[in-house]
């Protein structure tokens, strides 16, 4: 891996790195890793700054008639490591992704994945029942469901004309 | 609606963006750490949103491939108005060399991390030699 120990604190993005070239294996151009047949070179040792970086995790937000969800990808983060919380229409997702024991000091040969604090906000345009705001965690994926308050789902005043 | 300052807000993506028709699934290839044990190498893929069931590892010789597919987001979820997920799905092979026992390897799905145990075989562990 390119930098040795002064490895770089943005999400790696590993297609600069890998080397490719085509393959019918899956009908399309396939990613190929060197990293089983180089490994008496010895592993590559992430530094100390990589492990505490901070990251941003990728979001989806869809907006319904009743009410917003925001779906964020948390892969191998514990449920109880993240904290939503909401705060005069500003939604705060934070939390961290904390290393497993077992990868700790072990001879690693590659480290593209983001551990650390990790905390996105985001502003929503109405207002929501702060009260009924749910969320489920799946699959590395955390979904948030927050319902629209009455006040800002549209609805037609009558006025009348004296 | 305006964007009124550098954080995350809920905006419309720009019309460049929208211009572009998406397509349906991205092959997108998932970031990996590949850590080695005295009896074996294992993979850790970060496959957010994947779909157990969908979920291949493919070894042949010299090779292991990993793919997998995702449940299409928001179907009916109402539109989406900020996107940096969309639809994808998960490809990414690695090479094997020798001294792997491409028939006793393992894979875990958990919380969207795909673990995968490659064991070594007995030629590439660290044994001690007595001395006679």
């Amino acid at each position: 891996m390119k930098g040795g120990n002064t490895m770089s604190v943005f999400r790696w993005n590993p297609t600069h790195e890998v080397d490719r070239w085509p393959s019918d294996f899956f009908g399309i151009q396939r990613e190929i890793n060197r990293v089983f047949d180089n490994f008496f070179r010895g592993g590559v040792q992430a530094d100390e700054s990589f492990m505490t970086s901070y990251w941003a995790p990728a979001v989806d937000i869809a907006e319904q008639e009743n009410e917003y969800i925001v779906k964020m990808e948390l892969p191998g983060v514990n449920k109880e490591d993240v904290k939503i919380s909401l705060e005069s229409n500003i939604l705060t997702i934070k939390g961290e992704k904390k290393q497993e024991k077992e990868e700790k000091n072990k001879n690693l040969h590659r480290v593209e994945r983001s551990y650390g604090s990790f905390q996105r906000s985001f502003t929503l345009p109405t207002t929501v029942k702060s009260d009924k705001i749910d969320a489920v965690f799946m699959d590395g994926v955390l979904s948030v469901s927050l319902p629209k308050a009455e006040e800002a789902k549209p609805n037609q005043i009558e006025v009348k004309v004296k | 609606m305006d964007t009124n300052n550098t954080g995350d807000l809920i905006r419309k993506p720009s019309s460049a963006l929208a211009k572009r028709p998406e397509p349906l699934e991205r092959p997108v290839t998932p970031v990996a750490d590949i850590y080695e044990t005295a009896d074996a190498f294992v993979i850790k893929l970060d496959m957010p949103g994947a779909v157990k069931d969908s979920i291949s590892v493919l070894v042949e010789p010299g090779i292991l491939a990993v793919k997998g597919k995702v449940e299409p987001p928001h179907r009916e979820d109402g539109k989406l108005v900020f996107s940096e997920i969309g639809s994808r799905r998960y490809v990414r092979s690695f090479n094997l060399g020798d001294g792997v026992d491409g028939g006793n390897i393992e894979a875990k799905f958990e919380n969207g991390v795909l673990g995968i145990t490659v064991p070594k075989t007995e030629s590439l562990k660290a044994r001690e030699i007595k001395i006679k």
